[in-house]
């Protein structure tokens, strides 16, 4: 082979190397939104489409390489899948169960603990109708800026047990809510309290990772 | 051909395609828009440097092309090409032409920027005096991680996740952060502020007639920085200022119960902890 076909050999070899890297690349990024299967959608006497959306926060994940990040779970076919991409109806009205397990926090900017854009501006705490709350007691909240909901999740009060499933008082909360997404497109939904231990404003680690406690919701 | 006639022929096609092209340029809309007196001022600043700068570029083209075409080597020509003369008139001209250009460019750009930066001169001259620019709305500006929220102080200090603003009257916001730098931008307003934690960035907008406005966070603060915008259902609105009284009421009503645990009303917050 002439000195040039070696030179360009090497050129499209190193080419093909940057491009197999690119779409690896890619495809793992692709992966990060890809949602679980979407919840079955069911349709009232009144025509309303509805859904529901089942929901766990843990103070710490229990497995992953990250097993100690707070984390939240979905409920999807009777099993607790861990994934944050969802897959939610257009203009549905979607009920929304939260197993909380974490602990108290609080929220840096007090103004996020008011229940906006839920169905009457409500949560309901253990059965209990909550519009607003202290603070300093969320563990977390589910919050989806575009659609302007944000719902501070209470936090367990006792910090004596661990924020885990399974611990062995089974202490949670079980919060409800609901709220009516738009038309179609991807939206983005994240927890406002400043909840990573260890990282600079509490804003790190699990609070940028997709899988922890921000995600994806795909309204198709 | 004589020297003359080589510029005067390049001469009169820079002169007519510059024509063309600053008259295109005074008939188009170009960004911002003009719903603010800031946002105004950058447009026409747009269209006044892009006028100077296409006819600089015409000429820059016409001349270059002319010049190849008309003086390049013919086939079997190896002979050298005349002997080449400096001509003061000529270099004068061009020194002169630039620097008066540069001047007015530099000129321009200061006294657009004290513009946008000192109220008394946000505001359209018949309103230097008037009660609206003596007294302007306040509105500060929260940047967290990953949403903006407004506080109104003149108003009992409620906080809103959605901004809006009265036409009319001279606002000036007031922006922070509460943990990292994010930037503050109202593109079709003309306003750029940049929120810092622990400091308080001030700028001020006249907005001209109602209106909707998209926000922007242009400073990269984290994973969701795209996602940090009022957009769609959340979008900035400039309100009549009868429609913003109204809205005033209800947000006071909505938002009221929220008021006792907000803090204090102040330019810059220090939340804590600042690690866990």
């Amino acid at each position: 082979m002439t000195s040039t076909g070696r030179k360009l050999m090497i050129v499209a070899g190193g080419l093909a190397v940057v491009v197999v890297a690119a779409a690896l690349y890619i495809t793992q990024w692709l992966s990060y939104i890809q949602p679980e299967q979407a919840p079955a959608v069911t349709v009232s006497s009144s025509g309303q489409k509805q859904a529901n959306l089942e929901l766990a926060t843990l103070g710490s994940i229990g497995f992953t390489s990250h097993a100690t990040w707070v984390a939240y779970l979905v409920r999807q076919g009777g099993r607790w899948v861990h994934s944050t991409n969802w897959v939610l109806p257009a203009h549905a009205l979607v009920h929304v169960t939260i197993l909380q397990y974490d602990t108290q926090t609080g929220l840096r900017n007090p103004f996020l603990s008011q229940v906006r854009g839920t169905v009457g501006s409500v949560e309901y705490v253990d059965g209990h109708a909550v519009h607003y709350m202290d603070p300093t007691l969320p563990a977390h909240t589910f919050s989806i800026p575009e659609l302007g909901v944000n719902v501070p999740l209470y936090g367990i009060p006792n910090a004596t047990y661990p924020g885990t499933f399974g611990n062995p008082h089974n202490t949670h909360e079980t919060i409800t809510f609901s709220f009516r997404t738009g038309g179609k497109g991807l939206l983005h939904w994240q927890c406002f309290v400043p909840c990573a231990a260890g990282f600079l404003f509490g804003n790190g680690g699990p609070m940028q990772t997709v899988g922890y406690m921000d995600g994806y919701i795909h309204v198709v | 051909m004589s020297t003359r006639r080589h510029l005067i022929v390049p001469g009169l096609v820079w002169a007519v395609l510059s024509i063309a092209a600053d008259l295109t340029l005074t008939h188009l809309n170009l960004p911002p828009g003009y719903a603010t007196t800031t946002a105004a001022g950058q447009s026409v600043t747009g269209q006044v440097f892009s006028m100077i700068s296409a006819t600089v570029g015409i000429a820059v083209v016409v001349f270059a092309v002319y010049f190849l075409v008309v003086f390049r080597g013919r086939p079997g020509d190896a002979g050298d090409g005349p002997p080449v003369r400096g001509d003061v008139r000529l270099q004068s001209g061009w020194l002169v032409l630039s620097t008066v250009i540069v001047l007015f460019a530099a000129a321009y750009g200061s006294i657009e920027l004290e513009g946008q930066v000192t109220p008394q001169l946000v505001v359209p001259a018949s309103q230097y005096h008037s009660a609206a620019t003596r007294h302007p709305l306040i509105v500060q500006v929260i940047g967290q991680q990953w949403q903006w929220t407004y506080r109104y102080p003149q108003y009992g200090g409620f906080e809103s996740p959605v901004i809006r603003i009265p036409a009319n009257r001279l606002v000036q916001f007031d922006v922070t952060s509460l943990d990292v730098i994010h930037g503050w931008w109202a593109y079709t307003l003309g306003i750029k502020v940049n929120a810092e934690p622990g400091v308080n960035n001030v700028g001020y907008v006249y907005a001209l007639k109602p209106s909707r406005f998209i926000v922007e966070c242009s400073s990269l603060c984290g994973l969701w920085h795209g996602y940090m915008r009022n957009t769609g259902a959340q979008d900035g609105e400039v309100l009549s200022q009868s429609a913003f009284a109204s809205w005033v009421k209800g947000a006071q009503r909505y938002y009221g119960p929220e008021d006792k645990y907000l803090p204090k009303f102040a330019l810059v917050y220090y939340p804590s902890p600042t690690t866990y």
